[in-house]
């Protein structure tokens, strides 16, 4: 599959914004500016950009615990992100949410999940519903190895397969529950091998390629939009800065994190463009917009209202 | 289908009612609309009708048992009937027996009154439980708690105040003699003496062969509502003497056209309420009601007539008295002294009274003060009508004269608006044929 | 006596227990080499190896699930859930299997087991990480709820939970885990189902529980300063419930004031408002029982909101003022 050259720029903005964005936010965590914890997707930007690039406009997003890069790459507005972070009333969830709990109804984004596994039932019904209505949406679903271990996902993702639903599993492995390793956690080697008990295609991508992801899930969504049900993508990557803010790394070696720090995403994506023939000013001016922009963005949250106490009771019921 | 009949509300004032007796017995056909029961409220007996027909398959409440408004009082259903409601009945009726013990228990120490006065006291569970261990009437306790509610301490304080002291010879007087010491009277901080025993003993002894009548139903709200006027309602008395020669003259005249017209005999009382109907007309603030916020001028002129009882007097009430004529009215008040002497008065034949009169001429007295029956604010006491030398131009003649004496609340009526009053109810009964405008 | 933390008074139970009996055994996530996500078992791995300190995937069925299945089959273990919201995803396991096995099963079976794990906010962690609902729990027959608020109380319980023939909700609270208090070495046990006075007075009976306790005996030390004596009451365990205690103590006081850390409606401390009312106690009440308890509301992330959602120092001592206006 041939892309254009703004779909293939498009990717490495987002990359960029999804890695200064968490950086920023790791930044504010360490200055005590941010409230609770934060799970940072440093160095698994490519699943979620190239992931999201092979879907339209219309379809649908259920994210995870570690969902600021999956919310950026769906048109998540960084000013209302980073107010949602600093608990603020011009926040995504009006400072109520915090990182795990950010959704973006309008741009298709049915909301990140503080339960491992919770949002995978979420877009299985989500699917469900385009089914009924014939509205040709497609849901991507991300969730990461931890929730392939969880009832819920095998319960949501044998659903989808019977009923042909249109959605796609997207799972980001990054080796790691908390601190159990994968293949602790595992019986088989892959995430994408429990497709073979729901009898769905089941397909291993690099997720620090970008393109790579792309090509797999655009496959996976024109599947799953011709009605011919869903697929599980396993996509292969790595988070930086271990699972939360108060992860010491214990289960992991330096070397490790060495060795995966070497294949990041957006490094070696700026290489290919630049070998396909893309001018490096082209690529240095997106990466300064993109650091003006967070600027922007955090000084507009910085200066937002904080949440009124007399409101506290509001938006329990509808 | 089976009826749960319900004691029934029949005043607004009335939260209980007492079976006065059944003028049915269990088994006996009912027709709809046929009077089956008389009950009993705070003011009068009440025959009450039946809601529907059938038979009178079950008394719920016997004859004498007071049943709070909305409790169950009877079973109206098919002779040959089976249903659940009769199950329920057994249950309800059982249920009443087993209170009924209780009930009579609370009356032999003439508590039940103050009992349900109690109720309505709002006191935390510990003040109550400390003022039935130390038989504390709590209505005389000062309330210092949130929304005036009495609390623990407040009944202890109230128990140190009126801690009964005594000397020890005193004491010892009293466990022998079996004297109770709190049934003493002493003024706060006093002891009580060997004499204060002594004069006990003998009063004791004087009690013992008089008779008492306990302060309930009728008695105890004329006692509280006199009460309550005189210690709201300061009294000012005023009075005059009116020649009713041309009354006299009018009442021979109209007496054979009224009882043509009504059966009624005319008397001096309905030319009374006609005539201070039309004063009050003239003076609005006589027709008036106090209140801590505001004077309420009454719409309605409805002059309310005290009528004697064997054990009480009750004051039915003549509605818009200024717009009926005095045939009419003649009528009115005559049905309505029949039905309070038999205590068949409905609740809205003595409530909504604005001005009151009360006339004990036929006792032969002259002259009296009245207390004002609240919340109106004057009442018209009238004496015997009697021929008395009078001077007119200088000369002494003999003149039918009798004595209206009015007393006022002072809070709303100053002197010379009382005066102006009784001036003018002077003038219409000089000159009747001033009723006419 | 040695001052420890809350978290190493548990931790220590938790090991005198693996010593003392070999079918003990801890299942958790990341309970092994991490040591638990708040750090309850660290160390314990290394002490007693990957057979005894079992990590799962991230499966708060599983495991609920087959801790109800080894203690059917004798062994005695203590699940660990990551956050008392995940309770939730454990629900089945817990409630239709370990709590009505015996019954079920003809009084035949016994589920001697442990299931534990911090509830409550202020740290920031949002609805689905802060909430606190141990009432819930107390609600199913079959199973024991207790909630120790000390050093002393959480290592006496948690033997006793261990001990027990039954599922036990063992529920912490995340703000307890770095409190201090005196625990003495060796082996006690502090009884399921027993409150306790954590302090005398006579002026108004505060009942408490987990974290609330703290806070009420906070609150009752600056109300000492105006020369209001306040009792202290720690329920302890939700079920078993020791109404006793607090009929007592509400006998002696007349006033009484219930602070709880869930949400209002539904809250244990209804129940236990509902059990002074129909006590004897009912007749020394001087005031009407007040509760103080969390809004109804899923927490709130931003701080100052979180901080509202729940009772703190100065709302207790406001309640108990009201109380005793």
């Amino acid at each position: 599959m041939t892309l254009s050259k703004e779909k293939k720029l498009w990717m490495y903005r987002k990359m960029h914004e999804i890695r200064n964005f968490e950086l920023e936010v790791d930044r504010l965590f360490k200055a005590n500016l941010i409230w609770g914890t934060c799970h940072l997707s440093v160095g698994q930007e490519a699943s979620a950009v190239g992931a999201i690039a092979a879907l339209d406009e219309k379809d649908m997003i259920t994210s995870t615990h570690r969902g600021h890069g999956h919310c950026i790459a769906k048109g998540g507005k960084l000013p209302q992100m980073f107010a949602e972070l600093l608990g603020k009333e011009t926040g995504y969830c009006r400072g109520r949410g915090g990182s795990m709990h950010i959704a973006d109804l309008e741009m298709g984004n049915l909301g990140a999940n503080g339960i491992v596994a919770g949002g995978i039932p979420i877009a299985t019904g989500a699917a469900l519903a385009s089914k009924l209505k014939k509205d040709g949406k497609v849901t991507l679903c991300f969730f990461g190895d931890g929730a392939t271990s969880q009832g819920a996902f095998h319960e949501a993702v044998n659903l989808a397969a019977v009923m042909k639903l249109p959605v796609v599993y997207v799972c980001e492995n990054n080796l790691y529950g908390m601190s159990v390793p994968f293949k602790k956690a595992s019986a088989v080697e892959n995430a994408a091998d429990r497709a073979k008990a729901y009898n769905i295609p089941g397909i291993i991508v690099d997720g620090n390629d970008v393109e790579a992801v792309y090509n797999v899930v655009k496959e996976a969504v024109e599947r799953a939009r011709k009605g011919e049900g869903p697929s599980l993508i396993e996509a292969k990557t790595y988070r930086w800065l271990g699972h939360s803010k108060s992860d010491p790394r214990v289960y992991r070696t330096r070397e490790e994190e060495e060795e995966w720090k070497q294949k990041c995403p957006i490094k070696r994506y700026r290489q290919q463009l630049i070998s396909e023939g893309i001018e490096e000013e082209v690529l240095n001016k997106i990466e300064k917009e993109v650091e003006d922009e967070i600027k922007k963005a955090l000084e507009y949250a910085q200066n937002s209202p904080e949440p009124k106490v007399e409101e506290i009771m509001e938006g329990v019921y509808a | 289908m089976a009826t749960i009949v319900k004691m029934p509300k029949l005043g607004t004032t009335m939260t209980e009612g007492t079976i006065v007796k059944w003028l049915k017995n269990e088994g006996d056909p009912v027709k709809k609309g046929e009077i089956y029961v008389e009950i009993q409220t705070d003011k009068v007996n009440i025959e009450d009708e039946a809601e529907t027909s059938g038979v009178l398959r079950k008394i719920m409440a016997k004859e004498g048992e007071t049943i709070k408004v909305g409790e169950p009082i009877a079973i109206i259903a098919e002779a040959d009937e089976e249903s659940p409601d009769l199950g329920i009945a057994d249950n309800i009726s059982t249920q009443n027996q087993e209170k009924s013990p209780q009930v009579f228990q609370q009356e032999d120490k003439t508590e039940a009154v103050k009992q349900t006065i109690s109720d309505k006291i709002k006191a935390s569970p510990a003040a109550k439980r400390v003022a039935r261990e130390n038989q504390i009437d709590l209505s005389k306790v000062t309330p210092s708690g949130p929304n005036g509610r009495i609390v623990e301490r407040d009944v202890l304080s109230y128990i140190q105040e009126h801690k009964v002291k005594a000397t020890p010879v005193a004491k010892k007087i009293a466990i022998e003699r079996q004297v109770d010491l709190k049934a003493i009277q002493k003024s706060p901080g006093q002891r009580i003496t060997k004499q204060d025993l002594e004069d006990q003993i003998i009063q004791d002894v004087d009690n013992a062969v008089d008779n008492t009548i306990p302060v309930i139903g009728m008695r105890k709200i004329i006692a509280d509502s006199m009460t309550y006027s005189k210690k709201v309602a300061p009294h000012i008395y005023l009075s005059l003497e009116v020649d009713m020669s041309k009354v006299i003259d009018l009442r021979e005249r109209l007496i054979p056209l009224v009882q043509a017209q009504h059966d009624v005999k005319l008397s001096y009382n309905h030319i009374l309420i006609k005539a201070a109907a039309t004063a009050l007309r003239l003076n609005p603030l006589i027709n008036s009601s106090f209140t801590e916020e505001k004077i309420i001028l009454k719409q309605h002129i409805n002059i309310g007539l005290a009528v004697a009882l064997e054990d009480g007097l009750i004051v039915p009430v003549i509605k818009d008295a200024d717009k009926k004529g005095l045939a009419f009215i003649a009528k009115e008040t005559e049905e309505l002294i029949q039905k309070a002497k038999s205590k068949k008065l409905l609740p809205d034949e003595y409530h909504g009274g604005t001005f009151t009169i009360t006339n004990l001429g036929m006792f032969d007295i002259e002259s009296f003060c009245a207390i004002i029956n609240q919340p109106e604010a004057a009442i018209l006491a009238v004496g015997k009508i009697i021929k008395k030398p009078v001077v007119i131009d200088d000369e002494i003649t003999i003149k039918p004269m009798m004595n209206l004496t009015l007393s006022c609340d002072h809070r709303v009526i100053d002197g010379a608006v009382g005066a102006k009053f009784l001036q003018n109810l002077k003038q219409i009964l000089e000159e009747p044929i001033n009723m006419l405008l | 006596m040695a001052e420890k933390l809350y978290i190493e008074a548990l931790r220590e139970g938790l090991r005198e227990e693996m010593l003392r009996d070999e079918n003990v055994f801890i299942i958790g996530e990341d309970v092994g080499l991490y040591g638990g996500a708040f750090g309850v078992t660290k160390g314990l791995f290394q002490e007693f190896g990957e057979n005894r300190i079992i990590d799962t995937p991230i499966s708060e069925a599983a495991i609920a699930g087959a801790a109800v299945g080894a203690a059917l089959c004798g062994m005695r273990p203590v699940a660990e859930i990551m956050f008392f919201d995940f309770f939730t995803i454990a629900m089945d396991q817990l409630v239709n299997q370990g709590a009505k096995n015996r019954y079920m099963f003809g009084g035949k079976a016994k589920v001697p087991m442990v299931i534990r794990g911090p509830m409550g906010c202020g740290t920031g962690a949002a609805a689905q990480h802060s909430q606190s609902f141990p009432a819930v729990f107390a609600h199913f027959p079959g199973l024991k709820v207790v909630m120790p608020s000390t050093p002393y109380d959480v290592k006496g319980l948690i033997k006793s939970a261990i001990r027990d023939n039954n599922p036990v909700v063992f529920v912490e609270h995340k703000l307890l885990y770095w409190t201090k208090g005196e625990v003495p070495e060796g082996d006690y046990t502090v009884p399921i189902g027993k409150a306790d006075v954590k302090r005398d007075g006579k002026d108004i009976t505060i009942v408490a529980g987990s974290i609330m306790v703290r806070r009420a005996l906070e609150a009752a030390q600056k109300l000492e300063e105006d020369g209001i004596d306040v009792e202290v009451v720690d329920i302890r365990s939700l079920k078993p419930l020791d109404l006793r205690t607090v009929v007592s103590s509400v006998k002696k006081t007349g006033r009484v004031l219930i602070v709880e850390d869930d949400p209002i409606s539904y809250g244990w401390g209804a129940e236990i408002a509902a059990g002074i009312a129909g006590s004897e106690a009912f007749d020394y009440l001087d005031a009407p029982i007040k509760r103080l308890a969390g809004l109804d509301i899923p927490i709130p992330y931003n701080p100052n909101l979180e901080k509202h959602a729940v009772p703190q120092v100065p709302n207790i001592i406001e309640a108990v003022r009201e109380v005793l206006r």
